[in-house]
């Protein structure tokens, strides 16, 4: 029981450190060299961790190294457009003008039913209306509807705005100070203090969530009472 | 530029290095258990029984001192098989029965060279 235990702490952490340095795209979209190595890394690490007769090694082994080559092909991808191409493969463009590119959807093995799904999920109920609709290499379609079809700015209409909307830094989460964004708002402790007795609290404890953004507006949230 | 790929190539350089190193270890040891096996079955043709007992436990012990190192890298019930062999032609040899020692010690070597060969780059090994 013990050695499943640890085992299977070794490989779900050694997993974790490689998708962490895989990189954020990993967990979200997968490009198909990205799929193959999630695949594989899941199937090598629940062998050793069931079957007590093979050695760890046999499952980490095999997991360092796709993880050392799958970081040697992201770097030389980063380096060279060729092998990029060669690679993770080019995006592809399946509507151009209003216009089903026919080709590139038997090319794909991208049916009618497919295309039309995601341009619903994007809101367009005409192939007409899109510009250009592009398959990624991550398997998601990108669509560009036609500038008339283009919900309208604020730009366009010559409505002038206030201000651009800045990021809230969160000062306490949950009960807990965060003492470095404090700092980098540019705030102490006393005015701090002087917050939280406005809104007649004494301690951060208290308080589920305060934010404070560039243009000095406070977002205050006391904590429930449990 | 070369930086970028330090990690990832030191990683590789370190498991093919790791991987080289056990391939020559377990060569090295294996070839000299399985000489010291083969003078033990000769010795057991001449029915030489402490000559073939002295073989077997020197061999034995050799083994045993390696295990930790062989279960790191090598399926465990290959070893358990090894280790069951040795038991057995141990037995048989304390008992002199020359035909059942013989086999014993023949399937021995033969899971010796079972776990020799399966480290070895071989084209065989890799299909």
């Amino acid at each position: 029981m013990i050695v499943a235990f640890t085992r299977t702490l070794i490989l779900y952490f050694l997993i974790m450190v490689g998708m962490r340095l895989m990189g954020k795209r990993q967990i979200g979209e997968l490009e198909p060299s990205e799929l193959v190595l999630t695949m594989m890394i899941s199937d090598l690490a629940t062998v050793p961790m069931q079957d007590f007769g093979i050695p760890l090694l046999a499952g980490v082994i095999p997991i360092l190294t796709l993880l050392s080559v799958s970081l040697l092909l992201s770097q030389l991808s980063l380096r060279s457009l060729r092998f990029r191409k060669l690679i993770c493969g080019v995006p592809t463009v399946l509507i151009r003008e209003g216009v089903v590119q026919q080709k590139a959807m038997r090319e794909n093995r991208y049916t009618l039913d497919e295309l039309l799904e995601q341009l619903r999920g994007a809101g367009i109920s005409s192939i007409a209306d899109v510009q250009y609709a592009i398959l990624e290499n991550s398997g998601q379609l990108s669509v560009l509807p036609r500038a008339s079809r283009q919900p309208l700015t604020p730009e366009q209409m010559g409505v002038p705005l206030r201000q651009e909307e800045t990021l809230p830094i969160v000062l306490i989460n949950d009960g807990r100070l965060l003492a470095r964004n404090l700092e980098a708002c540019g705030k102490d402790s006393s005015w701090l203090q002087a917050v939280l007795h406005s809104r007649h609290v004494s301690s951060p404890r208290e308080v589920f969530l305060l934010t404070l953004d560039e243009l000095g507006q406070l977002n205050f949230i006391p904590k429930e009472d449990e | 530029m070369m930086k970028a790929y330090l990690p990832a190539l030191s990683t590789l350089t370190l498991i093919l290095l790791l991987s080289l190193w056990v391939e020559h270890q377990m060569d090295r040891d294996a070839q000299l258990w399985q000489a010291e096996l083969h003078t033990a079955q000769e010795e057991c043709m001449q029915e030489a029984w402490p000559d073939v007992r002295a073989h077997l436990d020197h061999v034995h012990q050799s083994w045993t001192a390696q295990e930790r190192f062989l279960r790191v890298f090598y399926p465990h019930n290959i070893l358990d098989e090894a280790n069951t062999l040795f038991a057995q032609a141990k037995v048989f040899a304390d008992i002199e029965a020359q035909s059942e020692a013989l086999s014993q010690l023949s399937a021995l070597q033969e899971q010796l060279h079972t776990l020799r060969d399966m480290e070895r780059l071989t084209l065989e090994n890799i299909l």
